[in-house]
C-alpha cells in the first residue's frame, strides 16, 4: 500500500470495517512512513471525538405531531376506499398499469376532454348534482378543516403557516377553523403567523365573528406589520367600526411611525367613504 | 415500508419508533437547531408517507430514508436562503446533556469541547459536513452513504478522509483563538 491509498481507506479503517488483509498493509504502510502515520493519528483523534457527541432526544411533541399526519392520512384514505366501488385489487391493477401508460394517459385526457366540449352543455343538469360526488366533496372538506386544525395547534412557526394556507380550502361556513384563525390572530407569538391571519380572514370578512377578531386585534396589536395589515384590510371592507381604534393609534406618541402615518391615511380614507 | 407502501399507513409508526432519534440527530448536526431539525424530521415522515409508491420493494430501506432526508435539508435550504438564515432569527440556546458513561469507543468530553466542535462542523462545506455525519455519527457505511449521496463509494471514502482533515484544521484554529 502506497500514501495515496491511505486516503482512500482511513475511513474504513478508523471505522473498524476494512478487511482484515488490507487493515494488515495498512498497518504495515504505517509502520514505515510517518507522515501518513501522523495523518491518520490527528484523523483518529478527531473521528473519537465526533463519535463521543451525545444523542439527543427530540421533544415529545414530534411524536404527536407525526401521529397527527398518520391518522389524517388514515381518515382520507379510509374515506376514499368507502366511496370508490369497483373491488380494491381490480383497481390498483388498473391503476398500476394506467400510471405507467402515459401516452394513454394523454390520449384519454384529450378524448375526455373532446367529449366534454362537444356533450357538456347538453348534457348539464345543475339541478341534479351526484349524490357520491356531494359526499366525497363533504368528506375532503372535513378532511382539509382536520389537517388545518392540526397544523394550527402546532408549536412550530412554520407549521402553523402552512395551517393558515390550508385555511384558505376550507368553507367561510366552517366555524372551528374562523374560531382557529381568530384566536391565532388575537394569540399567536409569531408576527409572521398573524400577518398571515389577517391575509387569509380576508376571505371570511363577511362573518360577525371575524370582523369582531378582527377588530378586536386592531385594538390589542402592537406589532407594526400586523398592524398596517389590518389597517389595509379595515379600509378594504370600510369597516366604520374601526375608527375608534385608527385614532386612538394617531394619538399614541408611543406608536410607531410609520403605524401612525398608516393610521391617520385609513382614518382619511374611511372618513371619506 | 413495504407495507406503508402496500397501504398499510399506520406502520409508519413502527418506523417513526425505529428512525426518529437518529434522523433527529442528522439534521441536528448539520442544522445546530433543535426546532429546526424537528420541523425536518417531521418532513421526512410525511414525504415516506407521500411518495411510498417510489420505493422499491426489497431494496434497503434506510439509505432511502436518508435520500428523502437529504432533499428535506436542501429544500429548507433553498428556502431558509430566500427568507433568513436559521441562526439568525430562530436559534435558540440548548444544551446538550452529556452522557454520564460513555460508550466503549467514546470518550468523555467537556461541554466546552462539544461546543467547539459544533462550531467547527457548522464551518465545513455542507458535502463533507455530511458525509461525516453519515458516517460517524449515523453509523452508515461507505457504500450505503454512496447510495444516499450519490457518486461511488470511493469517492465518499476520500471525502470522509478529507473532512476529517479540514474538521482537525478547524477545531485546531478554534481552539488556538481560545487560548489567546
Amino acid at each position: 500500500m502506497n500514501c495515496s491509498q491511505i486516503e482512500e481507506y482511513a475511513a474504513d479503517y478508523l471505522a473498524g470495517h476494512l478487511e482484515h488483509t488490507l487493515k494488515l498493509e495498512l498497518e504495515s504502510h504505517l509502520g514505515e512512513c510517518a507522515a501518513c502515520r501522523e495523518t491518520l493519528r490527528a484523523s483518529r483523534e478527531i473521528w473519537t471525538q465526533l463519535g463521543a457527541l451525545p444523542q439527543v432526544q427530540p421533544s415529545p411533541e414530534l411524536r404527536l405531531r407525526v401521529n397527527a399526519i398518520i391518522a389524517a392520512y388514515r381518515q382520507g384514505q379510509a374515506q376514499r376506499i368507502e366511496i370508490s366501488s369497483p373491488p380494491p385489487h381490480w383497481w390498483d391493477g388498473l391503476w398500476t398499469w394506467w400510471s405507467r401508460h402515459p401516452a394513454w394517459q394523454l390520449t384519454v385526457l384529450a378524448l375526455v376532454f373532446a367529449v366534454g366540449l362537444v356533450t357538456g352543455p347538453q348534457l348539464s343538469h345543475p339541478d341534479r348534482p351526484n349524490a357520491a360526488f356531494t359526499q366525497l366533496r363533504e368528506e375532503v372538506g372535513s378532511l382539509k378543516e382536520l389537517v388545518t386544525l392540526t397544523l394550527l395547534q402546532q408549536p412550530s412557526a412554520s407549521e402553523r403557516l402552512q395551517g393558515i394556507n390550508w385555511s384558505y380550502q376550507v368553507s367561510s361556513q366552517d366555524e372551528k377553523v374562523l374560531a382557529a384563525l381568530v384566536q391565532a390572530l388575537e394569540t399567536d407569538p409569531n408576527v409572521n403567523v398573524r400577518v398571515a391571519t389577517v391575509e387569509a380572514l380576508r376571505q371570511f370578512s363577511g362573518q360577525s365573528m371575524v370582523r369582531n377578531g378582527l377588530l378586536r386585534s386592531l385594538a390589542k396589536e402592537d406589532a407594526p406589520l400586523v398592524q398596517i395589515e389590518l389597517i389595509d384590510l379595515m379600509v378594504r371592507l370600510r369597516e366604520k367600526a374601526s375608527i375608534p381604534m385608527l385614532q386612538r393609534i394617531t394619538q399614541n406618541p408611543d406608536s410607531n411611525l410609520a403605524v401612525r402615518q398608516h393610521a391617520e391615511w385609513g382614518l382619511q380614507q374611511l372618513i371619506q367613504t | 415500508m413495504g407495507q406503508v407502501r402496500n397501504g398499510q399507513v399506520e406502520q409508519l409508526g413502527l418506523l417513526f419508533e425505529r428512525h426518529h432519534v437518529r434522523l433527529f440527530n442528522f439534521f441536528l448536526r448539520l442544522t445546530d437547531n433543535r426546532e429546526a431539525s424537528e420541523d425536518l424530521t417531521q418532513d421526512v415522515f410525511y414525504r415516506l408517507l407521500k411518495y411510498r409508491q417510489s420505493f422499491a420493494p426489497g431494496n434497503p430501506f434506510v439509505p432511502w430514508m436518508y435520500q428523502i432526508a437529504r432533499h428535506v435539508h436542501y429544500d429548507a435550504l433553498r428556502k431558509k436562503a430566500r427568507e433568513t438564515p436559521w441562526k439568525d432569527e430562530e436559534s435558540e440556546t440548548w444544551v446538550e446533556t452529556i452522557s454520564p458513561e460513555p460508550s466503549p469507543d467514546r470518550t468523555a468530553v467537556t461541554r466546552q469541547e462539544i461546543d467547539l466542535l459544533k462550531q467547527a462542523l457548522a464551518g465545513l462545506p455542507r458535502e463533507k459536513r455530511e458525509v461525516l455525519v453519515l458516517s460517524r455519527i449515523q453509523n452508515l457505511r461507505c457504500e450505503e452513504i454512496a447510495q444516499i449521496v450519490g457518486c461511488g463509494a470511493s469517492t465518499v471514502r476520500v471525502r470522509i478522509h478529507r473532512a476529517l482533515q479540514d474538521l482537525k484544521l478547524a477545531l485546531d484554529r478554534l481552539l488556538g483563538e481560545k487560548a489567546l
